[in-house]
């Protein structure tokens, strides 16, 4: 087996859920794809360098950060800034739900929205993320409260009692 | 809100996703062409050293670029980097037999080759078992001691550019990932203390004196300079955020950087940044930058979408007298090497199928030379023999590819192509040394 082989049966294989992270980092699923695809590269430029799988799958992980962050930093980037999401079209199911925490991410700086992310969809541990980042445990758990408080504001539903949530809505009736 | 609930969200915003495209097959082009764009990088900081010494060294490295003064002998070698049929390997090509020797069998599929300026040894980067530069004698095609440079972490990711200084006693290694700058002493093997440099450096070149080595730090927007007497940095020069690509003139008195759609003379004397010369159209950047062997011609290839899906379509040629640029040139494709004529009035590129040579006081292309069954995703570097007479060009594919690792013979008088010489497996450079 080729290692050109070898990368692109990895990649094929690591790209659905590196890009799903992208998507929640950015927003939106071009950009996701542009951003998985970044990370990939790089990470074939690195591949020879990498010992096993896991080391590959982190590896491509921590890139895709740390090329998020350097697009955000990155004023010449195109993206206009709004206050709120841009209106997308009426999607079927969750999409009030998808909407409300797309709208809630963006509104966190951009190292607390890795930080969210990487805790709670990719499941990583406080360690890990800080490692991923390249800052310290305790830098982690202090975005990751002020982000948690942040989210719990801004999704929170005007009467939460009276109102099912729209995916218990959806579930159930 | 707890966390669960948190956790389910993101979940349910992922669900209903879009199909993914073919993001793996892109992903290797665009890190073939990374890779591709480092290699010559760090071909054209270590061909810029040894111009400035004035050593008659017949050498092109990587994707090489020629080095002035030198004289034509018999008995060249090309190096083959990369994998070969016989697996982990360097392949050495006897000049002008056109015969493949017995490859030099390492431990690691090498990464890439940086020729001494004397050019009696052949550095090739190795990562496993440990990050390390291997020498190999080019007198007896023996490799050496293996100079182990990748610290106490064997085995993880350690993208450098290096530089070797013209005496070829140090090179230093750049890691882009940890930001910081090693010293490496190749006589002894032995690593130096650690420069940091700042976030996100993109490159490195030894001034041809071999007093200062530039380091450019891409998100603080600054080439630092490190003064290689006493290996610390000294004041950072101002260049704007994200330069990419750096060369410096033979006599060590400017260096070009470039950044978006920008060049930006820089002054070594004063350690001052001139006025920038712009190139290319409205989108893109800069994705490469040659110097020709008299120093008199800066070559910036400007690409189209530029970055990992960068595709270079044009270049500009810009005089280091006047530091203005010329007329731009159109390339059919995106540009994967360059080499340049002993005489420094021809450059060769190659592009996707074919070498195109660019006279360079005409701002000319002349007719393309195609390379049968094109270069292919890992193909296009290019060496030239020292009196320019022979170019050697590598095709090769990545899997599934119908040529897969061939060099081309190529008369540059006539622009005839010779029979291949193959090599097979996966070569990714070549190396000219005497």
């Amino acid at each position: 087996v080729t290692a050109a082989e070898e990368f692109t049966e990895f990649a094929a294989a690591a790209a659905p859920r590196l890009r799903r992270t992208a998507f929640l980092l950015c927003g939106d699923w071009h950009s996701a794809e542009d951003l998985t695809q970044t990370a990939l590269a790089k990470v074939f430029v690195a591949w020879r360098r990498i010992n096993q799988p896991e080391a590959a799958h982190a590896y491509a992980t921590r890139t895709l950060v740390h090329s998020y962050l350097a697009a955000r930093r990155l004023r010449r980037s195109g993206e206009i800034l709004a206050g709120e999401l841009p209106e997308r079209p009426a999607e079927p199911h969750q999409a009030e739900d998808r909407i409300v925490l797309l709208t809630a991410l963006a509104k966190l700086p951009t190292k607390a929205r890795a930080v969210v992310v990487l805790r709670y969809w990719n499941d990583l541990s406080v360690d890990q993320v800080a490692a991923t980042l390249g800052c310290s445990p305790g830098n982690v758990k202090s975005q990751s409260a002020r982000a948690l408080d942040k989210l719990r504001t801004l999704l929170a539903e005007p009467d939460d009692s009276a109102e099912p949530r729209p995916g218990e809505a959806r579930r159930h009736g | 809100m707890d966390e669960e609930r948190l956790r389910e969200m993101l979940r349910n915003a992922t669900n209903e996703e879009p199909p993914i495209g073919s993001i793996a097959l892109n992903a290797l082009r665009a890190g073939i062409r990374l890779r591709r764009k480092r290699r010559i990088q760090s071909a054209s900081t270590c061909a810029a050293a040894v111009l400035a010494i004035g050593i008659a060294v017949p050498a092109v490295i990587g994707h090489g670029h020629r080095l002035a003064g030198a004289r034509h002998r018999h008995g060249q070698t090309v190096y083959v980097v990369g994998t070969t049929r016989t697996g982990k390997a360097v392949t050495p090509i006897a000049v002008p037999a056109n015969q493949a020797g017995r490859p030099i069998r390492i431990a690691d599929i090498p990464q890439a080759a940086v020729l001494s300026p004397n050019g009696k040894t052949l550095y090739v980067e190795i990562y496993q078992p440990r990050a390390a530069l291997l020498p190999i004698s080019t007198r007896t095609g023996k490799p050496g001691r293996p100079i182990i440079v990748g610290g106490k972490q064997p085995g993880l990711p350690w993208p450098l550019t290096d530089a070797i200084t013209p005496n070829g006693k140090m090179i230093y290694l750049l890691n882009e990932t940890r930001q910081f700058v090693t010293p490496v002493n190749l006589v002894t093997g032995k690593s130096g203390r650690q420069i940091r440099v700042g976030p996100n450096p993109q490159g490195l070149a030894v001034d041809p004196n071999g007093r200062t080595a530039y380091v450019l730090v891409a998100n603080a927007g600054v080439v630092l300079p490190i003064n290689l007497k006493t290996n610390k940095p000294e004041k950072a020069i101002h260049v704007g955020k994200y330069p990419t690509n750096i060369v410096i003139t033979p006599d060590g008195k400017t260096a070009y950087v470039s950044r978006g759609r920008e060049v930006v003379p820089i002054d070594t004397a004063t350690n001052k940044a001139e006025r920038p010369i712009t190139v290319g159209q409205v989108q893109g950047s800069v994705s490469e930058l040659a110097i020709t062997p008299d120093g008199r011609t800066v070559l910036a290839f400007f690409g189209e979408n530029a970055g990992a899906r960068g595709q270079s379509t044009t270049l500009t040629p810009i005089s280091t007298s006047t530091n203005r640029a010329g007329r731009t040139i159109v390339l059919s494709n995106e540009e994967h090497g360059v080499a340049f004529a002993p005489d420094s009035r021809t450059a060769y590129i190659s592009l996707a199928r074919s070498v195109v040579p660019l006279r360079i006081a005409a701002d000319r292309l002349g007719k393309p030379i195609k390379i049968p069954g094109g270069l292919g995703d890992f193909g296009g570097s290019l060496v030239i023999t020292a009196n320019g007479k022979i170019l050697y060009v590598l095709a090769a594919d990545t899997a599934g590819g119908r040529h897969s690792g061939l060099v081309y013979p190529v008369r540059t008088a006539t622009g005839t192509v010779g029979r291949p010489i193959r090599v097979g497996g996966e070569p990714s450079g070549l190396v000219i040394a005497p």
